[in-house]
């Protein structure tokens, strides 16, 4: 009959709850040690690692882009050295700027709508916007102390006038981009006629 | 389907040219503010005169009770809302918000 020695039972039962500790343990350092370390690795290897966003939140545009830097968490700079950052209604300006992209029929007034769909032309389009209002070539009307109102002429074609007014005008096409910033910062940028 | 939103506007923005302004009530105090639907300038009453109160990302804080006034249960205001104020007579007419017709666009997409 094989019977095992109770003083042995009870250190094979020790060496399994030692064995489950050093399991737990070991997961709890391998998670602490990607969380410490997840910064630094998304700097190296580029792409997200880990969902940064809960479940059904997702924003319509993409921070990660070869033009835009993320200089804080969630705020991006352009080459030009714009700076996106959360807010508006869509959730980030950069997402506020594309719903320009796209016409909205029943938007009361003129909606400015962009010719280009793409987020990297449309940052660099708003880059060089903000470039020649440096230069001196742009239309103040409108800054106060707190914001500045620049419109540019583009001298070419860069989108359309949409909204309830543009229906109404027959989508007249826009070579202006009027754009508000709070010093470097993003308020929003669109095409005007 | 829920209820498309809808915006009652008393004007356009003179900061930046194209916003339609309209109503938001604050979800906090249930006071009610116009703001610009394209560059969020924020004043007390649409008559819209003077500065702009410059409210801050991202939540725009309501100036009364700090409450956001992009968040819910923040909203745009309706007629009753309107009528609870006196300002319906400024309404000039009514349209949908910036970003509506797209988000249900991305839904029947």
């Amino acid at each position: 009959m094989d019977r095992k020695h109770p003083s042995s039972a009870k250190s094979s039962l020790a060496r399994r709850h030692y064995k489950r500790a050093l399991i737990r343990l070991g997961v709890i350092l391998a998670v602490a040690g990607y969380l410490f370390a997840q910064p630094w690795l998304e700097r190296q290897f580029g792409p997200r690692l880990a969902p940064q966003q809960p479940a059904g939140e997702q924003t319509v545009f993409s921070g990660q882009s070869d033009l835009l830097t993320e200089i804080r968490p969630d705020v991006f700079q352009s080459p030009a050295g714009l700076v996106y950052t959360p807010g508006s209604r869509h959730g980030h300006r950069l997402a506020h700027v594309m719903a320009h992209a796209h016409d909205e029929p029943q938007r009361p007034g003129p909606h400015g709508v962009f010719e280009s769909k793409d987020q990297t032309q449309v940052v660099r389009l708003v880059d060089e916007a903000y470039q020649l209002a440096q230069q001196g070539r742009g239309d103040p009307a409108g800054t106060d102390s707190e914001r500045q109102v620049w419109t540019v002429d583009m001298r070419r074609d860069i989108g359309f006038v949409g909204g309830q007014v543009g229906r109404q005008r027959g989508h007249p096409r826009c070579h202006k981009l009027r754009m508000v910033l709070e010093g470097t910062r993003v308020v929003t940028a669109f095409p005007v006629d | 389907m829920s209820q498309p939103e809808t915006i009652n506007y008393f004007g356009f923005c003179k900061r930046c040219g194209t916003g339609p302004l309209a109503a938001r009530v604050c979800g906090g105090c249930e006071r009610l503010w116009v703001i610009c639907d394209e560059c969020d300038a924020t004043w007390p009453d649409p008559t819209c005169e003077g500065e702009p109160i410059a409210l801050s990302d991202p939540d725009l804080p309501c100036p009364v009770c700090n409450a956001s006034l992009i968040q819910p249960p923040s909203r745009w205001a309706d007629l009753a809302d309107l009528t609870r104020v006196g300002w319906r007579k400024n309404v000039m007419g009514q349209g949908t918000p910036f970003g509506v017709e797209r988000d249900q666009t991305d839904e029947k997409e």
